[in-house]
């Protein structure tokens, strides 16, 4: 693993100057939250306001948006045509992906806790001791954000059919998960497609932890997403094609 | 005609590739698809958990009466996670029946918790069904929520489909298109006219497919065809304006989503237009989303789509500063 | 030989940075004219000028004696340009990269599959033009390129640097491609960095180096000129006039 600390420096240095990670997962936030809790105001009172419900609805989102830029972030090599001299040294495969797969979930974690200050300092959004486990959750789902964008920006052989369509998933499931407006159902059909969200697990996760001093569902899901993230990284590895890296 | 060579250009290159030209083609079908028909089941609604006294009359009035109102669902709430079922949005308010009276706990707003208690009270001494919209006044139909929805994808979809323009910027044939002597306008044009027939196609499809599987939106076929032409003329020109600014995909396909997420909150696809700050209201003006909401409120209750000539102009108005921007941009672009 | 081609004292600037400074030439109908000069000597913008890509910030291009920028259509229709890069579509096929980009100069109908058809040949590719370029070789693609250029039957034709990074076969084809199509009464702006390529080809020689004409004659002229400095080929007089120093310029 020689290589990979050279190679972990280089992507850090690239993804904290990578405009869209950070204008996705700091500034478009901030405006969503902003327009959101704005626009909502008048639809909550004074307990809990609109914008500490998007305060804790809308970060999760835009990590998990951030799925397609470390999918394109995974081909950097190959747009930039430097590819074949990373193929043609002694780095390993292993290496190569830990290092994309570790900046990665640190930049994205480190945007998460900038927005989750924000909303601290400006929306007055109170975490009860919560903070920490929060925090926790969002770097799980960095991990599997990054996993699975790294997978199929370096595994996946139909990536560029696919890349197009990335985002529209990613709605869906913020439509489901109650990023917009609270979404919820007690049809037993409907409950499960909210369900199949992971977003709905996520604002769960954290809505329980901190009003309800239960930090079951946030552990799970953090869990889950530690899983998934591992995962991922496994099959981007094993799968890893060098001609399409190329 | 040098528009019509870039149109059956980009045909040929795209149907060469016949699996990523039918997955281009159909997927954002199933999305609009799916979409719709969520909004069609999550139709408005108001969930109430119900917590203390089961044994009262208070609570028998109110509670039958409640089970048999349309658009409401009763529940048995838990009292140890009244906060986190309200702000995640399990139940609107929970109601906490006492021996003589009840409290209603909600983090909505004053004015939404002071309508849920007045039809309380009203079912509390006169057990008949009332209707529910004073109560849920923020709250769009699903004709205006489902074209809202429809208009959000098609202009994101849209901009996938106008990425044939940065492949041509990349591999350097946009710059073989300059050396010829057809001109910027016609090359954007093209694109245009090739974009909104592959849009079209998957919103007539989408809309057809509705139509057969029974889905009401109160609104007329022929009207959500026409209405359909003035659609993916937005959502062509506005992803070809995109396209033509960017030189990646991915910056295209993400700065497009996020451009058309603000849009379409401001223009009040999450809550009535009426209900909306005063401010916002202003600005909404600028979004596409606001106009179609408007015209499907009007053709929701009968009116042709040719009569929204305001909108109709306005819309078309959006199409041509669009257009004309694409055009000066590509003209003014860099290829060497 | 009529002046097909007059540059009269163009110019362009970038910010503070002179790229092309008063270039003045003519181009005589027939002629190929090679064009060198080290990097960041301003062949790339001057040719760019020539396919108003670019507007000169002075000084006029005239094309049978008429200035481009009023007739740039008229002067388009008889201009192609090989560029540097390749510019072809991957995703169709030979025949209908060739096909569409014939088209953009008004070709139609009979005349313009027999303009194809003759292109194709011409390049030797008529074999392979229902094959996508993504299964050719490099040189199969520059040929490609050159195709998709003179389809259209050009007046005068801009090759950048047409053979760079392609084998010795295909790159002999190609100058013979060039030889030929002079032959039948296409003007030729050609450049390279091989200048063997340049001695072979060209019988006109114009050398540029900061953003000037610095010499702009006949082919035996410079070796007349030069042999008399101990330069025995045309490498030696382009490293005598424009020094050995490396050239590190910005783009």
């Amino acid at each position: 693993m020689k290589n990979f600390i050279p190679i972990f420096q280089m992507e850090m240095k690239r993804r904290s100057r990578d405009f869209f990670i950070i204008f996705y997962n700091i500034i478009f936030p901030a405006v969503i939250i902003l327009l959101l809790g704005y626009l909502m105001s008048k639809s909550y009172g004074t307990e809990f306001t609109s914008y500490e419900f998007y305060a804790i609805v809308i970060p999760p989102f835009c990590l998990l948006m951030a799925i397609v830029s470390v999918a394109y972030a995974a081909q950097d090599e190959k747009r930039m045509k430097t590819a074949f001299r990373f193929m043609s040294s002694p780095v390993s495969v292993v290496e190569l992906v830990l290092a994309k797969f570790t900046s990665s979930t640190i930049v994205l974690t480190i945007c998460s806790i900038i927005i989750l200050g924000m909303a601290k300092l400006f929306f007055h959004l109170s975490f009860h001791g919560s903070f920490a486990l929060v925090v926790f959750l969002l770097f799980c789902e960095a991990m599997a954000v990054t996993g699975i964008g790294l997978f199929l920006g370096l595994a996946c052989k139909n990536f560029f059919m696919i890349k197009n369509f990335m985002n529209l998933p990613i709605m869906i499931f913020g439509f489901l998960g109650g990023v917009f407006f609270p979404v919820n159902s007690l049809n037993p059909m409907l409950s499960s497609i909210i369900n199949s969200s992971p977003l709905t697990w996520v604002n769960r996760g954290i809505i329980y932890s901190i009003y309800g001093g239960n930090y079951t569902i946030l552990l799970v899901t953090g869990g889950m997403f530690f899983l998934v993230g591992g995962i991922a990284i496994l099959f981007a590895v094993r799968l890893f094609k060098r001609e399409e890296f190329i | 005609m040098g528009y019509f060579l870039v149109v059956k250009n980009n045909f040929k290159r795209n149907i060469n590739k016949k699996t990523g030209f039918l997955v281009n083609l159909l997927l954002p079908i199933l999305v609009v698809i799916l979409g719709i028909g969520a909004n069609y089941v999550s139709r408005p609604s108001l969930t109430l958990g119900v917590i203390g006294e089961h044994t009262t009359q208070t609570y028998t009035n109110i509670v039958n009466i409640l089970r048999n109102t349309e658009r409401i669902t009763i529940d048995t709430a838990d009292p140890y996670t009244i906060k986190v079922d309200t702000i995640t949005g399990k139940y609107t308010a929970v109601i906490a029946f006492g021996k003589e009276d009840f409290e209603i706990y909600s983090v909505k707003d004053e004015a939404t918790i002071r309508g849920l208690e007045s039809l309380l009270r009203t079912y509390a001494k006169n057990p008949e069904s009332l209707k529910i919209e004073e109560v849920m006044g923020t709250s769009m139909s699903v004709s205006q929520r489902t074209i809202a929805f429809i208009v959000l994808f098609l202009m994101v979809t849209s901009t996938i489909t106008a990425s044939l323009i940065i492949k041509d910027k990349n591999n350097g044939t946009l710059k073989r298109y300059k050396y010829s002597p057809q001109k910027a306008k016609t090359y954007i044009i093209g694109n245009f006219i090739y974009n909104f027939a592959i849009t079209y196609c998957q919103y007539f499809i989408s809309i057809s497919l509705m139509m057969i599987l029974n889905i009401n939106l109160g609104i007329s076929y022929i009207n959500l065809l026409l209405m359909g032409i003035w659609i993916t003329a937005l959502a062509t020109s506005f992803g070809n304006c995109i396209a033509t600014v960017f030189r990646q995909e991915m910056y295209a396909s993400l700065f497009s989503t996020a451009i058309v997420l603000v849009l379409s909150l401001i223009g009040g696809s999450f809550i009535a237009f009426e209900y909306m700050p005063v401010m916002l209201q202003g600005v909404s003006v600028i979004s596409p989303i606001r106009w179609f909401i408007d015209a499907t409120n009007g053709m929701s209750y009968g009116i042709n789509w040719f009569s929204n000539t305001r909108i109709i102009c306005i819309i078309s108005g959006m199409v041509l500063i669009l257009l004309v921007i694409s055009v000066y941009i590509n003209k003014k672009n860099r290829v060497i | 030989m009529n002046d097909l081609l007059i540059i009269d004292g163009i110019s362009k600037k970038y910010g503070n940075k002179t790229v092309v400074a008063r270039e003045s030439f003519n181009l005589k109908q027939g002629d190929i004219l090679g064009f060198i000069g080290p990097n960041g000597a301003g062949k790339t913008t001057s040719i760019n000028m020539i396919s108003t890509l670019l507007s000169p910030d002075s000084g006029k291009i005239l094309f049978h004696g008429q200035d481009i920028s009023r007739g740039q259509i008229a002067f388009k229709k008889a201009l192609g340009v090989v560029p540097q890069d390749l510019a072809i579509y991957e995703d169709l096929s030979a025949y209908d990269n060739v096909k569409f980009f014939c088209s953009l100069y008004y070709l139609r109908g009979i005349e313009l599959k027999e303009r194809v058809k003759e292109a194709l040949t011409f390049v030797g590719l008529w074999d392979k033009r229902k094959e996508l370029p993504s299964k050719f070789s490099g040189g199969m693609k520059r040929r490609l390129n050159i195709a998709c250029a003179i389809a259209h039957g050009p007046e005068l034709l801009i090759m950048d640097e047409p053979t760079a990074g392609i084998d010795p076969q295909s790159r002999n084809h190609i100058l013979q491609t060039v030889k030929t199509l002079n032959g039948r009464g296409t003007t030729v702006i050609y450049t390279s960095h091989y200048m063997e390529e340049i001695d072979v080809l060209c019988n006109r020689i114009l050398l540029m180096d900061e953003g000037r004409v610095l010499e702009d004659l006949d082919k035996q002229s410079y070796k007349e000129k030069y042999a008399r400095e101990g330069c025995k080929t045309l490498e030696d007089i382009f490293l005598y006039v424009t020094g050995t120093n490396l050239r590190d310029t910005e783009e």
